[in-house]
């Protein structure tokens, strides 16, 4: 069963249609307390970050993220989620970011349109385990922030300057692509985290 | 580097798609339901798909079929209508829609605009408007006496938080000095078309974002074939058989 964080802040109705379509379960979880026992939890969201911040403190996500990843739960932040995941963020420079995700958040830019919100080329920088033959494609990004490219980055795009579309560091992954909404590219690269993370598809669900 | 849009457009009335005639329906079963039309235009090639509500009916039905939509895309849904206030901008956004359009009005001024972007952010909220040329270079919006210079609005929408704009001209043969004028904007400019949407080249190598174009017209691969010819850039596969 995967876990989405409901935290006021994402696109719960086309992340679960995608999750429906790989046949996946699912359940949203306001709280911890309401979290499946197993399985990935994601984190996905979009809109201002300093909201998010406080809506996911509120509701008892923010102390309790490290725990489970601390614990060994696979975690996927997805666009906001990610930057939630990062250290930090120009965004919301006053505030710390949960960092499981090393790295800073910055503004896009300057001379790109702001908010990127199109489908840019992607390219993977290195092999990693969970996408053993992937070397990229085009995805669907929304969004002014991205976190800053590192070595470990395991994938950039280009939108005035290089950006982290992906990360992964242990069983965490950061996507800054809206992959639900990355056509079927997209799905298959949802599909291919959720198998690396350990969910498994309902027989006889998705199509 | 980044593709350029493709996005079919369809008019919705009370949730139902306004099929017009001489359109060919034969691609589905029910052509006045949203989301089978959602799941065709995407394996057609859609960059995004966006609805064009021109009455919106009873809001919670109104919900059911957005949500219906959303769940059966796999690319950017954005909706454009006009909303009856902050409840019911929130509502659409919360059952799926993608970016909502603030629909043009004679008078100009939105007054959501800005609590939609302090609420929901620039990439989910953006305006379309409909610009007429008047005389030589000069692009007009708005009625009476709210009308007002076209690219001084366009600024101004950007400086309201606008994260993108859904611009018709008026005569479309205008178009492209018009989108190499508002090339300094730094958001996103779909150009919103009536006419057959392989004409749009001009616009966007005049630096329009995207095209948006009636989707009864044909299917977006055949829109990409055209343009792609023109050099600009397709995200690549267009259609999902093709993966």
């Amino acid at each position: 069963m995967i876990t989405l964080v409901d935290f006021g802040h994402e696109n719960h109705v086309a992340l679960e249609g995608a999750l429906d379509r790989l046949g996946y379960t699912h359940c949203r979880a306001a709280d911890p307390d309401r979290a499946a026992p197993a399985g990935p939890v994601v984190l996905a969201g979009a809109g201002p970050l300093a909201q998010a911040c406080v809506d996911l403190k509120a509701r008892g996500w923010w102390r309790e993220l490290p725990h489970l990843v601390a614990e060994g739960r696979p975690l996927l932040g997805v666009n906001l989620g990610l930057h939630l995941l990062a250290e930090g963020s120009e965004e919301c420079p006053k505030g710390a970011g949960l960092g499981l995700v090393p790295g800073i958040v910055r503004r896009l830019g300057p001379g790109a349109r702001t908010p990127h919100w199109g489908w840019t080329q992607v390219q993977a920088c290195r092999p990693h385990p969970m996408l053993p033959d992937w070397r990229g494609g085009w995805l669907f990004f929304a969004h002014s922030y991205a976190l800053e490219p590192c070595t470990e980055t395991l994938a950039v795009a280009v939108h005035g300057r290089p950006f982290s579309a992906m990360e992964c560091r242990g069983r965490t992954v950061g996507l800054q692509a809206r992959l639900e909404r990355s056509g079927a590219p997209g799905l298959d690269l949802l599909a291919r985290f959720l198998e690396a993370m350990g969910a498994e598809p309902e027989p006889g669900r998705g199509n | 580097m980044d593709a350029k849009w493709v996005i079919p457009a369809l008019t919705l009335s009370c949730g139902r798609v306004a099929v017009p005639d001489g359109a060919d329906p034969s691609r589905l079963l029910d052509p006045a339901r949203p989301a089978p039309w959602a799941w065709v235009l995407e394996r057609e090639g859609a960059d995004g798909v966006l609805f064009r509500e021109r009455s919106p009916g009873e809001p919670g039905a109104r919900c059911v079929w957005i949500r219906a939509a959303a769940a059966a895309l796999g690319v950017p849904m954005a909706l454009e209508a006009r909303f009856q206030g902050w409840a019911d901008l929130a509502a659409m956004l919360e059952a799926g829609a993608d970016r909502v359009f603030l629909a043009p009005s004679g008078a100009l001024e939105d007054p959501l605009l800005v609590p939609g972007v302090r609420a929901f952010g620039r990439d989910r909220v953006g305006a379309a408007l409909d610009v007429r040329l008047e005389g030589e270079g000069r692009w007009r919006v708005g009625e009476g006496s709210a009308a007002r210079d076209a690219l001084e609005w366009m600024d101004e929408l950007e400086q309201r938080g606008a994260g993108a704009l859904l611009v018709r001209v008026e005569p479309e043969g205008a178009a492209p000095p018009l989108f190499l004028a508002a090339a300094r904007l730094s958001l996103t400019v779909l150009f919103q078309t009536a006419a057959a949407p392989a004409l749009a080249a001009e616009a966007l190598l005049h630096g329009a974002d995207g095209v948006v174009y009636p989707a009864q017209a044909c299917p977006a691969h055949q829109v990409k074939t055209a343009l792609v010819s023109h050099g600009l850039p397709m995200r690549q596969p267009w259609t999902r058989e093709t993966v």
